[in-house]
C-alpha cells in the first residue's frame, strides 16, 4: 500500500569524524560536530572507545618527590620499561613490584626517547635521556653506558637506521646528529663507520620511514638516505615546515604523522621509490589543533584500528579535563575516499606512551603524571588513582537542514542503527534549531535496546541472546520540530562500547514559519 | 483539564515537546509559549461563540436605595437576562441558613453549636443565640423558622424579637415539634419598634433542637419587574421620574437598560429594604496559573484543543490541517449548542391580543 503519511525520511551513515571547520550548510550528514570518546571505527561508524586499567597496580617508585611524572613507558621484552625521577625500572603486568634497571640518570627535563633494535640476535633498546649518556638495555636488563670516547654527550633523541644508532639533541649541539658504525653499540669512530652530520635547524626528532631517516627540525625537515658512512646523504624534504614536538611523530598506515605548526601533517610515501609528499590532514579540526600546547605531547598508534592518538595534556591540568586527538585512517563510507577522520578523547592524562606487541597481542601503555603505568584499550571505564570513572562519550551530528533550511520539520521518529558488544545504556537527544533557547528541546530518550547477539563459538551463557540481531535498528518516537535538527548520543555507562552506524530521521515537512 | 494539561494536549497532538509543572509558568519557549497563549485565545473564541453558556451564568442581588433609580451592572457581566428581574424584600438575617457555620449569631446563653446534619443547622442544647436585625420602626416583618427536634424530646424553642438580646417587646412565641423526625416551620409576623431589633432563639432544655433556617424580611410581596426599553422609559416615565418629589417614589414596577451599563427602576424605590434579584452571564478570566481550569465542562475541552490547533496550524502555514481543525471546532461548537443552549420546544407568544390573555403557551 502506498505511503500517504507525508512523512519524509532522511538517512545517513556515521562517517567523516569530527569536523570543526565547516559552516552549517557545508557539513556532510555523517560528520560530527562533537565526537568525544567515540572513535571513527574502521568497520564503519563511530565506536565508543575502550577504557584504561592499571598495567601494574604498583606505582613506579619515586626518586626525589611524589610529583615526578613517568617520562618513559616502553614495551620491551614483553614487559614495560619505565622511567621516573631519573631511574629506569622494568616490570610485568599485574601486581609485581618494579625492578630498578638503571638509576642516577639525572632529573628528567623531557620524555626519554628510545628505539628498539636487534643487531646480535638479542633484542635491545637504546634510551636517550637528555640528562645522561644514552643507555642500551638488553633482555636480561644489562645496561651499556654509551660513553665512547669522543661522543660523551647527553643525547635526548635516538633512532636506529640501517644498523646504525643515530643520536641527536645533545646539549649545546642541537643541530648535530652523531651515529655509530654499523652494528656498533658504543663506538662513534669514523674508522668503524661512525660519524656526525649537521643540519641548519634545531633537531626535534628522527623517524625511519621507507628506507630513509627523516630528521625533523624546528622549522625544516630533512631526509637522510644511504646505507653507511660512505653514502649517507641528506636532502631537504621541506625548508619551511618543522615539527613542534618529537612526541607527536608516529608511523601510521604508510605515512609518518607529526604535529607541525599548522596542524597534523603527514609525510606520505608515493608510488615512486624514495619519493614522499608532504600533506596536511587536520584542517577539519584546526580549531582543536589551535588548542594544542606543547607542554608535553605524546602519541601512539593502535595498528589494528589504524589509529593515531596524540595526547596533549596540560601539566597543571586535571586528569578529567585532559585531552587527546584521535585520528583514524579509514574509508569514508559516504564519499568512498580514504582519509583521516578525527575525534576527541577526554579524561586520560598520559605523560608518555608506547604501543607494541606483547606476544601476539597489540598493547598500548602510557605512563601517568601520577606515577602509574596504565594499559589503554582495556575495560570500559577509565582507571584512575582514586577509582574508576565512566567514560562520557558524546556524538553530535551537524545541524541537519535535510534539504531546505527554511522548511520546518516536525520530527516523528529516529531510527538508530548501531552494533553493541553488551548491554547498552545511552541517551539519545534531539537538538533543534542550533540548540536555540527559544525552541523547545526535548528531554533525552533512553537508548538501551540491544542485547548481545549469541554468535556460535563466542556467545556466553547468561550474557548472549539467541536470535538477537547484531545490527539492531532502534525505532524511537520523538517530539519537537525545528528548521534544523541535530542528533546527540551520550553514553556515560560502564557497559561495553556501542558503535553508532547511522540514523534515519523521519519527519513531516511543514511550513516556512 | 487544567491550563497545563490543555496546553500539553495540543503539544502532544502536534508532536511537540510538552511542558511540565515546573517549567510551565516561566520556562515555556517557542511553540510552547505560543500554544499557551493560543489556548486562551481559543477559550475566548468558545466563550464568544454564544452569549449564554450555562457555565457563565451568575445571579446578582442588588439592594435598593431610596431615591436612587439606576444601578450599575456587575463589572464582569457580558449579558443580562432582563426578563429575570424580581423585586423581593431584603433578607435581614445574616447567615440565615447555617450552611457551613453559625457565624453572625451571638451566644446568649449556653453553647450554641453548628451541626452539619442536613444542609447545616444551628444546634441549641440548653443554649440561646441571637441575631441583630436592621429594622424600621413600625414596619411589619415576616419571620420564618424551621426547627428539627433531633432528640425527639418534645422541647420547645423560644422565639423572641425585641429591642435587646432575649427581649420580647415585638415577639415572644414557642415552637414545638409534635411529629418527631420531621421538621416544623413557623411563619409569623412582627412589627419592629426600633431601628435595631434582636431575634433570639432559646432552648432551655438539655436536648438537641436544630434550627434549619431563620428568615426575616419586610412584609412586601415579591414581584416580577417588567422590562421596557430605554426609549420606552424616556417616553413614558422619565419626565415623571425627574420631578423632585418623593411622591414619585414607590415599589418599582419596571426595569430598563440605561445607555451606560446600568439598569434603572421605575418607580424609583422608596425604601432601602428591597432587593433586586436578576440573572446574568459573566465574562471569564484568561487562564494563568498551571492548575487554572476553564469553566467549560471537561467533556468539551476537545473543542478548545481543536481551536488551538487551528491557530497553531495557521501559524505553521499548514492550510490542510487548519481546515481539519476548523471543522473539528465548528462541529464541537455545534454539539455544545445542542447540548447546552437548546431549550425545550416551547415558546411564548408575546403578541398583544386584545381578545385573549397574554402569554398563552404554544406546545411543540
Amino acid at each position: 500500500m502506498a505511503d500517504t503519511s507525508q512523512i519524509s525520511p532522511f538517512i545517513y551513515g556515521c562517517s567523516g569524524g569530527l569536523v570543526l571547520n565547516k559552516d552549517t550548510f557545508s557539513f556532510q550528514p555523517g560528520e560530527s560536530r562533537i565526537l568525544q570518546n567515540f572513535e571513527p571505527d574502521i568497520k564503519g561508524g563511530y565506536k565508543k572507545i575502550l577504557g584504561t586499567s592499571f598495567y601494574n597496580t604498583n606505582i613506579v617508585p619515586q626518586v626525589s618527590n611524589a610529583n615526578e611524572r613517568v617520562v618513559m613507558s616502553a614495551i620491551f621484552n614483553d614487559r614495560v620499561l619505565v622511567a621516573r625521577g631519573g631511574t629506569i625500572y622494568q616490570g610485568d603486568a599485574g601486581s609485581g613490584s618494579w625492578t630498578s634497571v638503571q638509576a642516577s640518570l639525572g632529573t628528567p627535563t623531557a620524555n626519554y626517547t628510545f628505539s628498539k633494535f636487534n643487531f646480535t640476535g638479542t633484542d635491545n633498546i637504546v634510551v636517550a635521556t637528555g640528562t645522561s649518556f644514552p643507555k642500551i638495555i638488553d633482555t636480561s636488563y644489562n645496561v651499556i653506558n654509551v660513553n665512547a670516547s669522543g661522543s660523551q654527550d647527553t643525547f635526548s633523541i635516538v633512532e636506529v637506521f640501517k644498523n646504525h644508532i643515530f643520536f641527536a639533541g645533545a646539549t649545546g649541539s642541537t643541530q648535530e646528529i652523531k651515529f655509530m658504525g654499523p652494528f656498533q653499540t658504543n663506538d662513534f669512530t669514523t674508522g668503524n663507520g661512525g660519524g656526525a652530520i649537521k643540519v641548519d635547524t634545531t633537531i626535534i626528532g628522527m623517524k625511519v620511514f621507507r628506507g630513509s631517516l627523516f630528521i625533523f627540525g624546528l622549522d625544516k625537515i630533512f631526509k637522510l638516505t644511504g646505507t653507511s658512512l660512505s653514502d649517507f646523504s641528506i636532502t631537504p624534504v621541506t625548508r619551511t615546515i618543522g615539527c613542534l614536538d618529537r612526541g607527536s611523530i608516529q608511523e601510521l598506515g604508510g605515512d609518518i604523522v607529526f604535529l607541525a605548526p599548522d596542524g597534523i601533517r603527514t609525510i606520505a610515501g608515493t608510488e615512486r621509490i624514495d619519493d614522499v609528499e608532504l600533506g596536511t590532514v587536520s584542517k577539519q579540526i584546526q580549531e582543536r589543533i589551535d588548542e594544542v600546547g606543547v607542554d608535553n605531547i605524546s602519541s601512539l598508534v593502535i595498528r589494528k584500528k589504524s589509529q593515531y592518538r596524540m595526547f596533549y595534556p596540560k601539566t597543571s591540568g586535571a586528569e578529567v579535563a585532559s585531552r587527546a586527538v584521535i585520528s583514524v585512517v579509514k574509508t569514508n563510507s559516504n564519499t568512498g575516499q580514504l582519509g583521516y577522520e578525527y575525534a576527541d578523547m577526554l579524561g586520560v592524562k598520559p605523560s608518555c606512551c608506547d604501543s607494541d606487541f606483547v606476544g601476539s597481542t597489540e598493547t598500548a601503555v602510557h605512563g601517568g603524571y601520577d606515577g602509574y603505568i596504565y594499559l589503554q584499550e582495556s575495560g570500559n571505564v577509565f582507571t584512575r588513582v582514586g577509582g574508576t570513572a565512566n567514560i562520557e562519550s558524546i556524538y553530535k551530528s551537524p545541524d541537519l537542514a535535510m534539504g531546505d533550511p527554511g522548511i520546518r520539520k516536525s520530527m516523528q521518529r529516529v531510527i538508530v542503527n548501531y552494533t553493541n558488544e553488551g548491554l547498552v545504556d545511552a541517551d539519545l537527544t534531539l537538538r533543534y534549531d542550533y540548540d536555540s533557547a527559544t525552541t523547545p528541546q526535548p528531554s533525552t530518550y533512553p537508548l538501551n535496546t540491544g542485547n548481545v547477539p549469541a554468535i556460535y563459538g563466542t556467545g556466553t551463557y547468561n550474557n548472549s541472546t539467541y536470535n538477537q540481531s547484531s545490527l539492531p535498528l532502534v525505532r524511537q518516537d520523538v517530539q519537537g520540530s525545528g528548521f534544523a535538527v541535530a542528533i546527540k548520543v551520550i553514553d556515560s555507562s560502564a557497559f561495553p562500547p556501542i558503535s553508532l552506524k547511522g540514523f534515519e530521521l523521519e519527519f513531516t515537512p511543514g511550513g516556512r514559519r | 483539564m487544567n491550563y497545563l494539561t490543555l496546553t500539553n494536549q495540543v503539544l502532544a497532538e502536534l508532536n511537540e515537546v510538552q511542558l511540565t509543572s515546573s517549567n510551565f509558568v516561566s520556562g515555556a519557549v517557542g511553540i510552547q509559549q505560543t500554544t499557551k497563549d493560543v489556548v486562551n485565545k481559543a477559550l475566548r473564541d468558545v466563550y464568544s461563540s454564544e452569549l449564554e453558556w450555562p457555565w457563565l451564568h451568575s445571579d446578582k442581588i442588588q439592594a435598593t436605595f431610596a431615591g436612587q433609580k439606576e444601578y450599575a451592572l456587575p463589572t464582569d457581566y457580558r449579558s443580562v437576562d432582563y426578563d429575570s428581574f424580581y423585586i423581593v424584600p431584603t433578607e435581614l438575617v445574616t447567615n440565615s441558613t447555617f450552611d457551613s457555620n453559625i457565624t453572625n449569631w451571638t451566644t446568649s446563653s449556653g453553647t450554641p453549636a453548628y451541626t452539619a446534619t442536613g444542609n447545616g443547622r444551628l444546634r441549641l442544647n440548653a443554649a440561646a443565640a441571637y441575631a441583630t436585625l436592621s429594622t424600621v420602626k413600625n414596619k411589619e416583618y415576616r419571620l420564618q423558622v424551621r426547627l428539627i427536634d433531633s432528640s425527639s424530646s418534645g422541647s420547645s424553642l423560644k422565639i423572641q424579637v425585641g429591642t435587646s438580646p432575649a427581649g420580647t417587646q415585638n415577639l415572644s412565641t414557642t415552637l414545638t415539634i409534635a411529629d418527631f423526625g420531621d421538621g416544623s416551620i413557623l411563619d409569623i409576623k412582627f412589627t419592629a419598634t426600633a431601628s435595631t431589633s434582636y431575634l433570639t432563639l432559646d432552648n432551655d432544655d438539655s436536648n438537641n433542637l436544630d434550627v434549619d433556617f431563620v428568615k426575616v424580611s419586610e412584609n412586601i410581596a415579591p414581584k416580577k419587574l417588567t422590562y421596557i426599553t430605554y426609549d420606552d422609559y424616556r417616553r413614558r416615565f422619565l419626565s415623571t421620574a425627574q420631578i423632585n418629589s418623593s411622591d414619585q417614589y414607590g415599589v418599582p414596577d419596571y426595569i430598563y437598560k440605561s445607555q451606560d451599563g446600568k439598569f434603572g427602576l421605575y418607580r424609583i424605590p422608596d425604601s432601602d429594604g428591597y432587593s433586586i434579584n436578576y440573572e446574568y452571564w459573566k465574562t471569564h478570566d484568561d487562564l494563568s496559573a498551571t492548575t487554572d481550569t476553564p469553566d467549560i465542562p471537561a467533556r468539551f475541552h476537545d473543542v478548545v484543543i481543536a481551536r488551538t490547533k487551528y491557530y497553531i496550524y495557521q501559524l505553521r502555514s499548514d492550510p490542510q490541517f487548519t481546515q481539519f481543525a476548523a471543522a473539528d471546532y465548528q462541529a464541537g461548537i455545534k454539539r455544545m449548542r445542542i447540548e447546552l443552549i437548546n431549550s425545550p420546544t416551547q415558546m411564548l407568544d408575546t403578541r398583544v391580543n386584545i381578545t385573549k390573555t397574554r402569554g398563552a403557551a404554544i406546545g411543540g
